[in-house]
C-alpha cells in the first residue's frame, strides 16, 4: 500500500469509534439521505450525493479494515480503492457543510457527518488535504500562529483596538479572576468588522464580569470542523483551558459560532479524550439570562424578523429554544422559516462552505432553497446566532435579489439584540452603560493601563515591528470595510501612522 | 428432489450464515473491546438543551423520516416499506419463536410432526422437515404442534402480517420496477418546490426483493393449502435468503437495531448527527 493511502486508512483505524463501525456496516445503501442534502436536491450531481462521500469510507473500510474484504481484495474478487480514487473523491468531502441534515431522513440514523469527518481527518493524517490552499492555510496558520487565517496576535489587538478606540469602548484584557473568558472565533474576529463591537457593548453594559486574551484569539472551530485536524484541535482547546488557568476565570463564553457550539458542546470530550475542564455559558443563554434577569434592558422592534437554525447549534447542538426566547424579548414581529429548527435547511457556508473559494458557485446555486425559506417568510431581516451563517446568508439575500443593493439583510443574533438594547438604554438615558466594562470600573490607573485596550495599543507602538503593523492596517479590507460605516476610524490609524513614524512624539 | 437438496444444502447454508454473522457482529464486538468511543456532551455546558424522554427520542428516529420525508416525497413508497417491516417483523418474531418452540421440544425429546407424509408424531429430524415446521409454522398440523391451543391466534396474528407482506411488498416491487424506488415524486416543502430525483433499480435489491415476494407467495398458497408440498419450496427460498443474509444489505436488519439505539442517544442529548 501507498504511504499516503496507508497513512489515511491507519487514520480511519484511529480515529473509528463503535458508533462509525455501526453506521458502516449498517448502511443499506438506500440513498434515501440524498432527500436531505440541498447540495444534492439542487444539483442533481451523484457527486454531491451523501451516498458518494461514504461509499468511499465504507469500500476503504471493507477493502482494508475486515476479514473478508482483504481475503477477497486478495483474491481479486474486490477491487480496493486505490490512492487515486482517494485522491479523486477528496473534493465531495469538502463539498458538505457535515450539517447532518442527512441523517433526518435515513431510515436507520445513521450520520453521514460523522463519517465525512472521519473521512476529513484520514486526509489530513494523510497530508493529502494540504493539497488543496485553504486547507493548507487553515493548518499552517494554526501550527504557525494558532490563528487559521494566519493573523497575528498584534494583528487581532490594532485591529479590534483601533475599532474599540475609535467607538470609545473599553474591554477588560487578561484581567484575572473575571467570571467569564471571552475568545473570538477567528471568522468573527476576521470577517465582521464589529464583531468586537456591539457584543462587548452589551457586555459592558450588562455589567458582566469578563476578560479577554492577549495570548488566546482563535477558538480553533476551522481546525476543527474544516480542516478536522484532531490534533491541533487538542492543543488549542488544552490552549484555551490552560489560557482560562492562568486567569484564574471561572466559566468560558461561548460566542456566536455555531462550530465553536458544536466543538464545546460535543467534539472537545472526544478530542480531549476528557471532558472539558471549565463550565461552559454560551453568550445566547447569558444574553437571555441578563435580559430575564433586567441586567440587560430590551425594548422589542418592530421589524418583521425570521431566525436562520445554524445546525452546528440547533441540528448539532439542541439549542433551538434559546434563540425564539430571546427573539420573544427583541421583536415583536417573529416569523418562522419552513423547515425549521432541526429541520431547517443549512446555510451551505459552514465547515469550509463559505471558506473555500472552490465552493463559491456552487454554494450560490444550493442556496436557492436557503433563499426560498427567506422569501416565503416575508420578513424584512434574517437573524441567526453565528457568524459563518450571518456571512453565507448574506451573500444569498444579495444573489437572489431578496436585499437591497447595499442593504445588510442579515443580522447576527447578538446585533438584534443590540438595537433592542440601544434603544432601551437611548430611552433611559443610559447609553453611557455600553462604554465601560465591570472589570475596569472603579480601577487606579495603573491596573487601567494594564488591562485596557487603551493601554495594550500602547504597548503595540513599542514593538519593534510597530510600523509594519500600522502598513497592514491600513491596507486591511476588513478596516475599509469599517471606515465605510465609521469614517472616523481614519482619523484614529493617522494617529497610529505618526506614532510609528515618531514614537517619541 | 427438492426435499433431498434441502437436507443437503442447509448445514451448508447455516455454517455460511453463521460464519457470516460471527465476522459481521465480531467487527462491532472488536469495536467495543479494542476502540475509542465517543465520550459525550460537554456536562457543565450552562444551557444546553433539556434531555429528551426515550420514548420522544425513539419516536423521533423512528417515524421522523418517514413523517418528515419519505411520506411527502414519495408516498408510494413510504407507506409500502411501513408495511412491508410491520409484517417482516411480526413474521421474523413468529419464526424466531417456532424455532425455539421446536429446540425445545427436541431437547425435550418430543416427536415432531412429518410435513411431507402429514404425520402428526414423527422423529423425522432431517432439515428439511424441522425447515418445513418452522416456516411453515402459519398451517395447520405445523402451528397445533408449536402453540396448541393458542394456534388459531398465532395464526389470526400471522395472517395479518401476510396482509401487511402483501401489500407492502407489491408497493415496494412496483416503485422498484418503475424505478422510483429513493426518487423524490413530490413536494417535500414550499422552499425545494419542484425538485425531483430520480429512483434507482439496483441488481441487489431487484435480486432480494425478488426471492421475498415469492416467499410471501409461496407462503400465502401454503397457508391456503392451494399447492401440496410448497413449504418445501417457501424454506428453499428462505434458506437462499439466509446465505445472502450476511453478505447483502439484508444485514441492516440486524446492524439496525444498533444504528437505532445510537441515534436515540444522540437524539436524547440534542446532537442529531
Ligand atoms: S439513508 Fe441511511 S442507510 Fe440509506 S444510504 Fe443514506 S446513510 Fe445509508
Ligand atoms: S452533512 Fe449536510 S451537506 Fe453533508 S451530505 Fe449530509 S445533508 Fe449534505
Amino acid at each position: 500500500m501507498e504511504g499516503e493511502l496507508k497513512a489515511f486508512v491507519e487514520s480511519l483505524e484511529r480515529n473509528m469509534t463503535p458508533e462509525d463501525v455501526i453506521t458502516l456496516e449498517a448502511c443499506m445503501d438506500c440513498k434515501l439521505c440524498g432527500h436531505a442534502c440541498a447540495w444534492y436536491l439542487a444539483t442533481g450531481d451523484e457527486k454531491l450525493h451523501p451516498t458518494y462521500k461514504t461509499k468511499l469510507i465504507r469500500d476503504v473500510y471493507h477493502s482494508y479494515m475486515t476479514l473478508e474484504g482483504r481475503v477477497a481484495t486478495a483474491l481479486g474478487l474486490r477491487k480496493a480503492p486505490t490512492l487515486e480514487d482517494v485522491r479523486e473523491r477528496m473534493q465531495s468531502f469538502w463539498q458538505c457543510t457535515a450539517c447532518g441534515r442527512c441523517t433526518l431522513t435515513c431510515p436507520l440514523g445513521l450520520s453521514t457527518r460523522r463519517v465525512v469527518r472521519l473521512g476529513r481527518a484520514a486526509y489530513t493524517d494523510a497530508g493529502l488535504s494540504r493539497a488543496n490552499p485553504t486547507i493548507k492555510s487553515i493548518i499552517e496558520n494554526t501550527e504557525n500562529l494558532r490563528h487559521s487565517f494566519g493573523l497575528t496576535i498584534p494583528q487581532v489587538i490594532g485591529r479590534v483596538g483601533l475599532f474599540l478606540q475609535n467607538e470609545g469602548i473599553e474591554v477588560p484584557v487578561e484581567v484575572h479572576g473575571a467570571d467569564l473568558l471571552f475568545v473570538c472565533p477567528a471568522a468573527g474576529n476576521t470577517k465582521i468588522p464589529d464583531y468586537g463591537i456591539k457584543m462587548v457593548k452589551i457586555l459592558n453594559a450588562a455589567g458582566v464580569s469578563y476578560t479577554v486574551s492577549p495570548r488566546v484569539v482563535d477558538t480553533g472551530t476551522e481546525i476543527d470542523h474544516i480542516a478536522v485536524h484532531h490534533k491541533l484541535s487538542r492543543v488549542m482547546l488544552e490552549e484555551w483551558e490552560a489560557e482560562a488557568d492562568r486567569l484564574g476565570v471561572k466559566q468560558i463564553l461561548l460566542v456566536e459560532c455555531g462550530c465553536d457550539v458544536r466543538t464545546l458542546y460535543a467534539e472537545a470530550s472526544e478530542a480531549l479524550g476528557r471532558p472539558l475542564k471549565y463550565p461552559v455559558v454560551s453568550v445566547d443563554a447569558l444574553m437571555l439570562e441578563l435580559i430575564k434577569d433586567g441586567r440587560l434592558p430590551v425594548e422589542p422592534l418592530n421589524t418583521r424578523i425570521t431566525l436562520h437554525d445554524p445546525c452546528y447549534a440547533t441540528r448539532l447542538s439542541g439549542l433551538g429554544e434559546i434563540f425564539r426566547e430571546i427573539l420573544s424579548y427583541v421583536t415583536t414581529d417573529f416569523v418562522e422559516m419552513t423547515p425549521n429548527r432541526e429541520y431547517n435547511y443549512c446555510c451551505n457556508g459552514g465547515a469550509g462552505g463559505m471558506r473555500l473559494p472552490e465552493n463559491t458557485e456552487l454554494r450560490r446555486k444550493i442556496s436557492v432553497l436557503k433563499a426560498n425559506q427567506i422569501k416565503l417568510t416575508g420578513a424584512e431581516l434574517v437573524t441567526t446566532p453565528c457568524v459563518v451563517c450571518s456571512l453565507s446568508l448574506e451573500d444569498t439575500c444579495n444573489v437572489y435579489g431578496l436585499a437591497q443593493p447595499g442593504e445588510r439583510m442579515v443580522q447576527v443574533l447578538f446585533e438584534v439584540v443590540y438595537d433592542a438594547m440601544e434603544q432601551a438604554l437611548a430611552r433611559r438615558g443610559e447609553l453611557d452603560r455600553m462604554y465601560m466594562p465591570a472589570e475596569l470600573i472603579g480601577r487606579d490607573p495603573d491596573f487601567f493601563d494594564a488591562h485596557s485596550i487603551g493601554g495594550r495599543m500602547a504597548m503595540l507602538a513599542h514593538l519593534p515591528d510597530f510600523d509594519k503593523l500600522v502598513d497592514w492596517l491600513e491596507q486591511d479590507p476588513i478596516v475599509k470595510r469599517f471606515a465605510a460605516t465609521h469614517p472616523s476610524v481614519m482619523d484614529q490609524l493617522r494617529g497610529l501612522r505618526e506614532l510609528a513614524e515618531c514614537p517619541n512624539c | 428432489m427438492l426435499i433431498t437438496l434441502l437436507d443437503i444444502v442447509a448445514p451448508i447454508v447455516f455454517t455460511i450464515f453463521l460464519v457470516g454473522l460471527g465476522l459481521r457482529l465480531g467487527r462491532l464486538l472488536k469495536a467495543l473491546l479494542f476502540r475509542q468511543h465517543f465520550r459525550g456532551v460537554t456536562p457543565n455546558f450552562i444551557g444546553a438543551p433539556p434531555r429528551m424522554p426515550l420514548g420522544a427520542a425513539l419516536k423521533a428516529v423512528l417515524i421522523g423520516p418517514f413523517a418528515h420525508f419519505h411520506r411527502k416525497s414519495n408516498s408510494l413508497w413510504g407507506y409500502g416499506l411501513i408495511a412491508y417491516h410491520i409484517a417482516i417483523i411480526t413474521e421474523v418474531t413468529g419464526y424466531t419463536l417456532s424455532a425455539l418452540i421446536l429446540g425445545a421440544r427436541l431437547l425435550a425429546g418430543q416427536p415432531v410432526p412429518d410435513v411431507a407424509r402429514h404425520l402428526e408424531h414423527s422423529y423425522n429430524t432431517s432439515p428439511s422437515n424441522l425447515l418445513a415446521i418452522i416456516f411453515g409454522n402459519g398451517e395447520a398440523l405445523q402451528s397445533h404442534f408449536l402453540f396448541g391451543s393458542l394456534a388459531p391466534v398465532f395464526v389470526g396474528v400471522t395472517w395479518v402480517a401476510v396482509g401487511f407482506a402483501v401489500v407492502g411488498n407489491m408497493a415496494l416491487m412496483i416503485t422498484l420496477l418503475l424505478r422510483r424506488s429513493s426518487a423524490i415524486v413530490s413536494d417535500m416543502d414550499e422552499a425545494s418546490r419542484g425538485v425531483r430525483v430520480a429512483g434507482r433499480r439496483p441488481w441487489d435489491r431487484m435480486l432480494v426483493r425478488t426471492l421475498i415476494f415469492c416467499i410471501i407467495w409461496t407462503e400465502l398458497f401454503a397457508r391456503l393449502e392451494l399447492v401440496p408440498g410448497i413449504v418445501f419450496v417457501h424454506a428453499a427460498l428462505g434458506l437462499a435468503l439466509f446465505t445472502l443474509f450476511p453478505f447483502t444489505y439484508l444485514f441492516h436488519i440486524v446492524y439496525g437495531f444498533f444504528a437505532i439505539a445510537v441515534a436515540t442517544r444522540r437524539r436524547m442529548v440534542g446532537t442529531i448527527a
